[in-house]
């Protein structure tokens, strides 16, 4: 069938913006995501210096919190999901449930059981 | 709509496949599957880390990590997450010239973060930090895994030929004759071998000394004391740090070099001059790689460097 975005036509650029961008995110908005990229690394890396050892668990919080909160954005904006969310979730959020299931899954027996005592 | 005379379709109406172009299908099916990939290495250095005894995992700074490296790594790859993504706009509204400007200067980006990279990771090597290298599992009253003689005094006898390597040509070493390390050299091999009187140290007191501490001015005394003399350190689980560091960041380095290719394809057609605004989705494609590259980096970051 044919795909407007391989049509060899003059138009084709025209053709690739308008089938999957009715909407299109401007240049401002893709600068004000970078400046909101570079103040979370810069706040990342003040929480890793500044934190005293005690709040060690919330230097986690707050830095595991703005890793997931900059890749989103990342994935967002800069990966036009903003606008080919609803194209695309089938795939995305079935491996989302999944990767960190892999991780739990594997839990009792990779860190539970050293609690258990030594190896034989 | 159904004519009288015939069957009529009128195509738009009728979708089948896919609602995204086809190219960029395949594009987010392939991410997915490296997502699950980064998964597996990220879940198992967390499964591994989380199985250690608490405070057991060694800190950055006794593997020789430097914190604000890592970060300026990360303002690059974000850097260049934007520039990729401003070249794509560009060539969408027909500037060519532009956009192959901000592709040049996105491999810039690219090759700056494979020098830093190549930088930390020859300063790793320098101070036998690799996987297997590392002096671990020296004492004999820790239950927690088997404990092998002779792996212990095999580190043992590393550190002496080491030491011995230095006595003999201390130059080779950039140590002068007389000089402290010299004589810090000196001293411990003679421990190493025992003399008359005293019996050799056993390798777990090798490691001991060899230690890097967690007490951030205790390491300031022990890189005075050893620090020229780069002997294979003990590191408790040092090993096993190693291994899940070279994986993690070469896997990922290695992703960065694929997109390198990528922008050089790129910059080669532009030079051509056969780079069309109707290959912009070749440049969305390109970027939805790089942008994967650098959300996988985001989440490498503060795993490996910080938390």
């Amino acid at each position: 069938m044919s795909d407007p975005v391989h049509t060899d036509d003059a138009h084709g650029a025209h053709a690739v913006h308008a089938e999957h961008h009715d909407a299109h995110i401007s240049d401002k908005t893709f600068l004000r995501v970078f400046g909101f990229l570079l103040f979370f690394t810069a706040a990342t890396f003040a929480a890793n210096q500044f934190l005293p050892e005690k709040l060690k668990w919330l230097a986690f919080l707050i830095i595991g919190g703005i890793a997931i909160f900059k890749a989103t954005l990342v994935v967002v904006y800069f990966m036009h999901l903003v606008l080919d969310y609803k194209k695309l979730f089938l795939f995305i959020v079935p491996v989302m449930i999944l990767a960190p299931l892999i991780v739990i899954v594997l839990w009792p027996d990779i860190v539970l059981a050293w609690r258990l005592g030594p190896m034989p | 709509m159904l004519m009288a005379a015939g069957v009529h379709f009128e195509q738009k109406y009728l979708q089948r496949g896919a609602l995204v172009p086809t190219a960029k299908l395949a594009m987010w099916l392939f991410m997915v599957t490296e997502i699950m990939f980064f998964t597996g290495l990220i879940g198992t250095h967390t499964l591994l880390r989380m199985g250690t005894p608490a405070g057991d995992w060694p800190k950055p700074h006794q593997v020789h990590l430097k914190e604000w490296m890592g970060a300026v790594n990360t303002f690059v790859l974000i850097a260049s997450s934007f520039t990729i993504v401003l070249a794509h706009s560009a060539i969408a509204r027909g500037d060519t010239k532009r956009c192959l400007l901000l592709v040049g200067i996105t491999l810039f980006g690219g090759v700056l973060f494979l020098g830093i990279k190549a930088v930390e990771y020859t300063a790793k090597f320098q101070h036998h930090i690799m996987p297997g290298r590392i002096g671990d599992n020296l004492d004999p009253r820790d239950g927690r895994a088997p404990y092998d003689p002779n792996y212990a005094l095999a580190y043992r006898d590393e550190v002496q030929h080491q030491l011995e390597d230095i006595v003999k040509n201390p130059a080779k070493h950039g140590i002068s004759e007389g000089s402290e390390d010299f004589k810090t050299a000196q001293s411990f091999l003679d421990d190493i071998k025992g003399t008359a009187d005293k019996p050799p140290i056993s390798p777990l007191e090798v490691g001991l000394r060899l230690h890097p501490a967690e007490d951030e001015k205790k390491f300031e005394e022990y890189e005075k004391k050893y620090g020229n003399l780069h002997l294979t350190p003990y590191i408790p689980y040092g090993n096993l740090w190693a291994s899940t560091y070279f994986t993690m960041t070469g896997f990922h380095a290695a992703h960065v070099i694929g997109g390198l290719v990528l922008f050089v394809i790129i910059l080669l057609k532009g030079a051509r001059g056969n780079l069309l605004p109707r290959h912009a989705m070749m440049l969305e494609l390109t970027g939805l790689y790089w942008h994967f590259v650098d959300v996988v980096w985001i989440f490498l970051f503060p795993i490996l460097y910080l938390i």
